[in-house]
């Protein structure tokens, strides 16, 4: 019951997750770019921030929606 | 007297409303709302040493005293079988205690249990003393210049008058979550915890592993220095993947911090002011469905919370397997 739930909630939270992953990313590649190389920098390094933002993103999401439909297919097999 | 059906019924709570949202409106309008984003610290608060004494931080201290209180008597004199407050302090924690071993499984459970348990506690103290009606109304104002129109004001100005008098800009409580160092204090508690939970029960060096993989690329690079090159780069190429994995891991460990913070802030900020809005647009009866809603909200915001706290820790303290899968 309580590992159905957990997965409820952490499906809630996925939304922001994902912002979070993304403002980050690309934030953080922005500081990153400014403090090295002023404006030409800041713009490399707030694409890469940004693509790697997006790709942390994306994984967490998928492993979330991997991680629920195993304990869904382990519960079919169990039950 | 005939017995009402469910029609009947309704149509009665529904005239209710309206009477009530009528009376409301022409005999007690609202002042116009105002809403800050950054807790007032100025006067009338003081300032203790290096700390600033802000609205929510009273609130915050408001809602400790409470839990602590409500906790202290309930369990001062305890017997084998409850009664009263007892009763309720004990119904609280078995629920909460029945739900996390659901999730973490009894023994660690037990041991998340406290900072997890205080966390969903604190949170939904903070968002419900928020809906107490003295929340906003009393503190520092002044008498507007300007009086803004509410929505049954603009409809039909003759019948519905605006709020004219006193209103207030620096109030003197303000709920704690609407004040985003309550977040993201509550984020960091969350994420040392969390981080020292894995750490003590995996160990430093299995923990970090999980965002430090370099052993592939130097496996590779033993064999390069055998000489199996073809093999060598396969390996330094799926260990250059494994790094980026780890990088990743440890960004998103991070982003966690972030996240719990923003979503608490914003649903909790974004529930006040949607409250004071409604009351301001069409006072009285309207805004109590949406103090239902912020009732509901308060609930699922604690729990997500701390459930997702729990779940990151039982994720921390899980063996790492993925290395394994690779050897």
């Amino acid at each position: 019951m309580g590992q159905r739930w957990a997965a409820a909630i952490r499906f809630i939270g996925i939304g922001w997750y994902i912002v979070s992953c993304i403002l980050l990313g690309a934030l953080g590649g922005r500081w990153i770019g400014q403090k090295l190389d002023g404006e030409t920098g800041a713009i490399i390094f707030t694409l890469l921030g940004l693509a790697l933002g997006l790709i942390a993103a994306f994984l967490g999401a998928y492993r979330l929606v991997k991680s629920v439909l195993l304990n869904n297919n382990q519960d079919k097999k169990q039950g | 007297m005939p017995k009402l059906g469910l029609k009947g019924k309704l149509a009665i709570a529904a005239i209710a409303i309206i009477a009530i949202v009528l009376i409301g409106a022409i005999f007690f309008p609202v002042a116009k709302p105002e809403a800050h984003l950054a807790p007032n610290y100025d006067s009338p608060f003081a300032k203790l040493g290096p700390i600033y004494v802000t609205n929510t931080l009273i609130t915050a201290w408001i809602g400790i005293v409470l839990l602590v209180v409500f906790f202290f008597f309930a369990t001062r004199k305890m017997k084998l079988v409850p009664k009263g407050l007892q009763n309720i302090a004990e119904w609280i924690i078995e629920t909460m205690l029945s739900f996390a071993e659901g999730v973490a499984g009894k023994e660690n459970a037990r041991r998340f249990f406290p900072i997890v348990a205080t966390i969903f506690l604190f949170v939904l103290m903070n968002a419900w003393l928020g809906l107490v009606p003295i929340f906003g109304v009393i503190g520092r104002g002044s008498v507007p210049t300007i009086v803004s129109d509410n929505l049954l004001h603009t409809l039909v100005p003759s019948l519905f008058p605006n709020y004219q008098g006193f209103e207030v800009t620096v109030p003197l409580l303000r709920p704690a979550n609407t004040d985003i160092n309550v977040p993201l204090m509550l984020a960091l508690v969350s994420f040392v915890c969390v981080e020292y939970w894995g750490i003590t029960s995996v160990g430093l060096r299995n923990y970090l592993s999980k965002f430090f993989r370099y052993g592939q690329v130097f496996a590779g690079l033993g064999q390069l220095i055998k000489g199996k090159v073809k093999p060598a780069i396969g390996t330094i190429l799926f260990g250059a993947i494994d790094v980026f994995v780890g990088g990743l891991e440890l960004l998103s460990e991070f982003v966690r911090i972030l996240s719990f913070t923003f979503r608490l802030f914003g649903n909790m900020t974004a529930g006040e002011i949607l409250l004071v809005v409604i009351a301001f647009l069409i006072p009285w009866g309207f805004a109590s469905i949406f103090y239902g809603l912020e009732t509901f909200l308060g609930v699922i915001q604690a729990l997500i919370f701390s459930v997702l706290t729990l779940v990151f820790a039982t994720m921390a303290i899980a063996p790492h397997h993925a290395e394994k899968e690779h050897e």
